[in-house]
């Protein structure tokens, strides 16, 4: 019987800086053995691990589109995500996965997607806007517009991407700072009003939000209020996790546990989760 | 197959013939309690016992187990190889705990690899219960001092010897093979079920619970966990004595590049439990981990299971330091409902 606590090792292929605060850092991992390679769906998360120092779930920045690596983002917290930051390329340490559901994708056929997110939580989302895009994938949505919100240029992650996005014609791309620095030539507005003044249009459109809570808190209400409904806004949920699959018993809001039912609920279904989000 | 019965004489040799293909845990009188332990030849076990204080769930699920050793030479998981293990004389309450406790552990998707080593080719005797406690509630989930659920074989006490009834297709395969046991008699038969008839009316009646899953679905704001809350110590015993609870963390702990990945039982009591790396809590009063607790049992996992997750044991109510008992608070839930109209 497969153990699945069993982390399958995984060599740091290339590390990089993602923030000019230097608490954000960004992986590719590629599996040292090629049978442990699976395919996975964005909106997924994995535990990645280092022997001594432990265990952590992250969401997976990297789309099942792009092939030879895994891309996380992590942010420097304490024990573990410090090893993680100390990491060089070509070190090998544990991953576990994929876990969890991931975003509606077969619902968002034909439709148009937009994508709103703050800080960085950016992650999982990257995977979705860049499987999204995909050649392959492209014709089979509509319009895809992306939100996305730092406190300052230099926290915005993935930042050089995105910026070779905004010159895309298949992805509309606005960045926002929460207020005006000197060389900024983009909009400048907290998230929630941001997205109320491009007003993407509710018709035929889901959106897809993740990012720390005041933002979601602000947010949504701005989507009800443009008129979309809670089956159409999905969001990413976190929660202290130790197992990833269910069973160590903490991650749960109400029956669902965000680690084996999500981490992505409508906000349909978490409106009746009596538990704060 | 008939009900067989072992002279109470025997019990000592029929145990010590298990020990020789099984790993027999049973309960032993240590440091002044009786708890299941592994029996070692020649120790006696006690089976005149009302309950344990620590429930057998520790037997498949131990309070601290390595999952993984790590060092140079790469990763080892470190599941359980030794005999096949037979766990002798456990209450009905406990039995059942097993079959509540395997919906997660044994889950369709993601099955536990260190459940599953132990629990394989397991036999599970439980013991009849002839004087329920004043704390025991199994006859309000379902269950009583008589129930054969979970059990392989079912043990009663009458008198002079015990009587073992086969339960399961492991159960009869098992004692056919025995030659210590007699056939059960008529006479014997009729003990069994006076005793049982006794045990069952000594217990109060149950109240309906047909209501209780719904009754908390409204009363997630309502006062009467705060009332309650006031008095908790966070002190965990219920989670730790509680057959059913089965949630765990997992830590490394390591020494010079070698070490062990561990899982230990955790509880939803203490506030680390749902602390987060950015320092959030989304339970940060007691009274929200209490709620968690209670819902767990009698709401969130009838809604993914299908039944309550609790077998009326009664530990948590004779363990706790000030008093909080679960049935009061089951009827003061089902009454607050009630009185706002809300079922």
């Amino acid at each position: 019987m497969k153990n699945v606590y069993m982390p399958m090792p995984v060599r740091v292929k290339k590390i990089w800086v993602e923030s000019d605060d230097k608490t954000l850092r960004t992986f590719d991992l590629e599996f040292v053995n090629q049978a442990d390679a699976f395919d996975y769906m964005p909106g997924q998360f994995c535990q990645l691990s280092i022997p001594g120092k432990g265990e952590a779930p992250f969401g997976i920045a990297s789309s099942p589109t792009e092939k030879g690596f895994m891309r996380f983002t992590v942010n420097k917290v304490r024990v573990l995500t410090t090893a993680l930051h100390y990491l060089e390329e070509g070190e090998v340490i544990g991953l576990r996965g994929p876990l969890g559901n991931y975003y509606p994708i077969e619902n968002l056929r034909g439709q148009n997607v937009i994508i709103v997110s703050g800080g960085f939580a950016l992650t999982t989302l990257r995977s979705l806007a860049v499987y999204l895009c995909d050649p392959a994938n492209r014709g089979d949505y509509g319009d895809i517009t992306l939100i996305y919100g730092a406190r300052r240029p230099g926290l915005m992650i993935y930042r050089d991407e995105l910026e070779k996005w905004e010159k895309k014609d298949d992805i509309n791309v606005y960045l926002t700072i929460d207020e005006q620095v000197e060389g900024w030539n983009k909009l400048v507005g907290f998230v929630p009003a941001v997205t109320k003044e491009i007003a993407p249009s509710s018709k035929d459109g889901w959106v897809m939000v993740c990012g720390p809570p005041i933002m979601i808190k602000y947010t949504l209400p701005v989507l009800i209020e443009l008129g979309f409904p809670p089956e159409h806004i999905y969001t990413s949920l976190e929660r202290r996790m130790k197992c990833g699959i269910g069973k160590c018993g903490r991650c749960n809001i109400g029956s669902k546990y965000v680690c084996f039912d999500g981490p992505i609920f409508s906000f349909a279904e978490l409106q009746k989760i009596p538990e704060q989000i | 197959m008939d009900t067989l019965k072992l002279q109470k004489g025997n019990l000592e040799n029929f145990l010590q013939k298990l020990g020789e293909e099984f790993a027999v845990f049973a309960p032993v009188m240590s440091d002044g309690i009786v708890s299941f332990l592994e029996l070692r030849p020649g120790q006696k076990s006690v089976l005149d016992f009302p309950r344990t204080h620590k429930p057998p769930k520790d037997i498949f699920y131990p309070q601290t187990e390595v999952m993984l050793r790590y060092g140079r030479d790469g990763l080892q998981s470190t599941e359980y190889k030794g005999k096949p293990i037979v766990l002798f004389g456990v209450r009905p309450c406990d039995a059942k705990s097993f079959i509540l406790l395997e919906r997660v552990f044994i889950e369709p998707k993601y099955k536990d690899p260190y459940w599953v080593a132990r629990r394989n080719k397991t036999l599970i005797f439980s013991l009849a219960c002839n004087d329920p406690l004043p704390s025991c509630f199994c006859n309000w989930l379902d269950g009583g001092p008589f129930n054969k659920t979970g059990s392989d074989i079912f043990i009663t006490d009458i008198d002079d010897d015990y009587l073992f009834e086969p339960i399961s297709e492991d159960g009869e395969r098992f004692l056919s093979g025995v030659d210590i046991l007699k056939e059960a008699t008529e006479k014997d038969i009729k003990k069994a079920k006076n005793a049982k008839e006794r045990a069952e009316s000594s217990m109060e009646k149950p109240p309906k619970l047909d209501s209780l899953k719904s009754s908390l679905d409204t009363l997630w704001d309502e006062t009467l966990w705060d009332e309650i809350s006031l008095r908790c110590l966070g002190c965990a015993v219920c989670t730790y004595s509680c057959p059913t609870c089965y949630c765990f963390d997992i830590q490394d702990e390591s020494r010079r590049g070698k070490g062990v990945r561990i899982r230990l039982w955790d509880s939803c009591m203490f506030p680390l439990f749902t602390k987060e790396g950015s320092g959030h809590n989304p339970r940060p009063l007691q009274k929200h981990r209490l709620r968690q607790r209670f819902m767990h049992k009698f709401n969130y996992f009838v809604e993914k299971q299908g039944e309550f997750g609790c077998v009326g044991c009664g530990r948590c109510v004779s363990l706790c330091p000030v008093n909080i008992d679960i049935r009061s608070f089951i009827t003061s839930v089902i009454q607050t409902a009630q009185g706002r109209g809300d079922t």
